[in-house]
């Protein structure tokens, strides 16, 4: 009798190529035949919850410990951010103790991959990001990995620094007195227990940057095809809570990177990527494969970033970029910027275009300036079945941007088959653009004239 | 307009003409190998009277449709679980004949209608619970009670 569960494998992959992952992960509940299946086809698809109060990452490292054979069958993880609110104390999460077995299993592997600065904020059981190192180690098929808004600190709105604040958290989150260890008040008193691994682990260097290690990838790490992050989405060049920006130079060694997606990354006025870069350009003849989709959202790049990136990424299938509005102070010259969006930009990324790519999604944009507006991913991006979508920048509105009218507000290179036949259509209000740095042979058209707010007047 | 006889795995003959036949790659193919109109039926050794008629209904149906698009736009395809209306209906059957009709679509090589099919079968998983799910398709759980521990615990880290 014809059944779903004896279907063909090939039809039951067509069907489960149409659902989305969490409808998927129910059908390999059913039965042997369909989880073999969906396991083999897809691998395991996780989420990360860091600092939830269910204290789920915690337990996945214990898990992985005594089960190691789980983390080979994993080919993606999502993480998301569940920081402590020093306000709401249902947020805080407690602290999580290992046995001396477990301990010295984490030891080992810590050692193994060069981790020791992590084994230490593993230990102490009250960050659980630092665990995020030690499940790469296991996940030896990853190919996609999210890493979400990193920058929140472990608690959130920067704890005030009193130590009666520091107190209470830490009194709750390691349980009764007789718990507490030996100089806990020391450690609160400098908030050392709360230090965020993401951003200073040790010496300064976030754990993202020191695991990111070219001479010994991570298992986890040297078959990623897939990453994203995004951090602080009011990226400001002079913000310290931008994510730190030499994560970029790293994650542009991956080895067989060819998804990049990121957000809210801002430079310090002075960092130009390429003089970061120097070690960068003497290992890229190690290189594997291209990146060939690429999206940066909410970035604070000069158009030297943009220069340095395109030099990264080899022919894209796929390309946006998102720009903020952040004009302040001089940093963003209004006039160089539109400088750039007419032709530069555009031209740095499309010139490495060849005839072989087809049908890809091209698209540059201006935020929409609308208040209480939600920018980055446009509803036709949600949709789109990459398995990497989590509108993972999508954040508020800044009052400080200006709206220039008559700017462009967005652009679209879509359809293009060849260099020459790029469609690209502008939304403007009310003014038109002209052809593309006239090398190349491309169609404008204007689209919906959008009018600007009342509030956005120049 | 030539005919065609196909013979279904309950021996049943059924008339069809060869244009509708032909929007199966299987049966094209095998009339291309033989170079003219067969005289004798096609056995079709797989499918019985009643899928065999739902399938030719399909056909009847869609017999001027264009051919599929060579170059494989499965993007667009694979994102929307669309089903035009007269598919739809085409599709209210019971379960058993939606599944015969996909392995028939399978084996013929009837891409569109095989592609219904899967739609209708995704469309009907989209959403439901895990228990929702098992009713639906009446999927007898096979596992020990150990890898039911083992699931369950693995299941706390899944994507939802």
């Amino acid at each position: 009798m014809a059944s779903l569960a004896t279907l063909p494998v090939e039809t039951l992959l067509q069907i489960f190529n149409q659902i989305p992952t969490a409808d998927r992960n129910h059908c390999a509940l059913m039965c042997r035949r369909l989880r073999g299946i969906i396991h083999s086809q897809y691998g395991i698809h996780c989420v990360f919850q860091v600092d939830h109060t269910s204290r789920s990452a915690w337990k996945f490292i214990e898990y992985l410990l005594i089960n190691p054979s789980f983390g080979e069958r994993i080919s993606r993880i999502r993480v998301t951010w569940h920081r402590r609110e020093w306000r709401d104390g249902t947020t805080w999460t407690q602290k999580w103790y290992w046995t001396p077995d477990e301990l010295v299993k984490i030891r080992c592997m810590c050692d193994k991959w060069d981790l020791g600065s992590a084994y230490y904020a593993i230990r102490d059981g009250l960050n659980s990001e630092a665990c995020l190192p030690l499940l790469l180690c296991h996940t030896t098929r990853l190919v996609s990995l999210d890493i979400g808004r990193i920058s929140d600190p472990v608690v959130k709105d920067r704890l005030p620094q009193t130590l009666k604040n520091l107190n209470a958290i830490y009194n709750y989150c390691v349980g009764n007195e007789s718990k507490r260890e030996p100089g806990w008040e020391r450690r609160c008193d400098t908030e050392g227990s709360f230090q965020n691994t993401s951003k200073m682990l040790i010496q300064g260097m976030p754990w993202f940057y020191t695991t990111f290690n070219p001479e010994k990838w991570l298992p986890g790490l040297s078959s990623l095809k897939r990453i994203t992050f995004g951090g602080y989405t009011k990226a400001r060049p002079d913000d310290p809570d931008t994510w730190p920006y030499e994560n970029l130079k790293k994650i542009l060694l991956l080895p067989r990177l060819e998804t990049l997606r990121f957000s809210g990354l801002g430079m310090p006025e002075q960092t130009l990527l390429s003089d970061m870069c120097g070690e960068l350009y003497e290992k890229q003849a190690s290189r594997r494969g291209p990146i060939r989709r690429l999206e940066v959202i909410n970035c604070l790049f000069r158009w030297d970033h943009y220069r340095i990136l395109a030099a990264e990424v080899g022919p894209l299938e796929g390309l946006r970029l998102s720009m903020p509005y952040m004009l302040r102070m001089g940093w963003f010259d209004p006039i160089r910027w539109r400088g750039c969006i007419r032709n530069d930009i555009i031209n740095l990324f499309l010139r490495k275009e060849t005839t072989k790519s087809k049908g890809g999604k091209f698209l540059i944009e201006r935020q929409s300036c609308k208040k209480g507006d939600i920018y980055g991913r446009r509803p036709e991006y949600d949709s789109d079945p990459d398995p990497d979508d989590h509108g993972y920048y999508s954040c508020g509105y800044d009052d400080d941007r200006i709206w220039y009218p008559g700017e462009p507000v967005q652009m679209e290179l879509h359809g293009h088959k060849r260099l020459e036949n790029v469609d690209v259509k502008f939304a403007y209000w009310g003014c038109q653009e002209e052809g593309l740095d006239g090398k190349m042979a491309i169609r404008t058209r204007s689209v919906k004239a959008k009018k600007p707010k009342a509030t956005s007047k120049r | 307009m030539s005919q065609i006889i196909l013979l279904s795995s309950d021996n049943v003959e059924m008339k069809v003409d060869k244009e509708v036949a032909e929007r199966s790659i299987l049966i094209k193919n095998m009339l291309e190998d033989v170079g003219e109109t067969p005289d004798q039926a096609i056995p079709i050794p797989n499918v019985n009277e009643g899928v065999l008629r739902k399938v030719i209904e399909w056909c009847e149906h869609h017999r001027n449709d264009p051919p599929p698009p060579a170059d494989e736009d499965s993007d667009s395809r694979k994102k929307s679980t669309d089903i035009e209306e007269w598919d739809q209906k085409f599709m209210q059957v019971d379960q058993e004949m939606l599944f015969e009709i996909i392995l028939a679509a399978n084996y013929l090589d009837i891409k569109p209608l095989l592609d219904v099919g899967c739609k209708t079968v995704a469309n009907m998983i989209k959403g439901k619970s895990p228990e929702e799910i098992r009713k639906t398709f009446n999927i007898q759980n096979d596992f020990t009670p150990e890898e039911e521990d083992q699931i369950r615990r693995e299941n706390e880290w899944a994507e939802e």
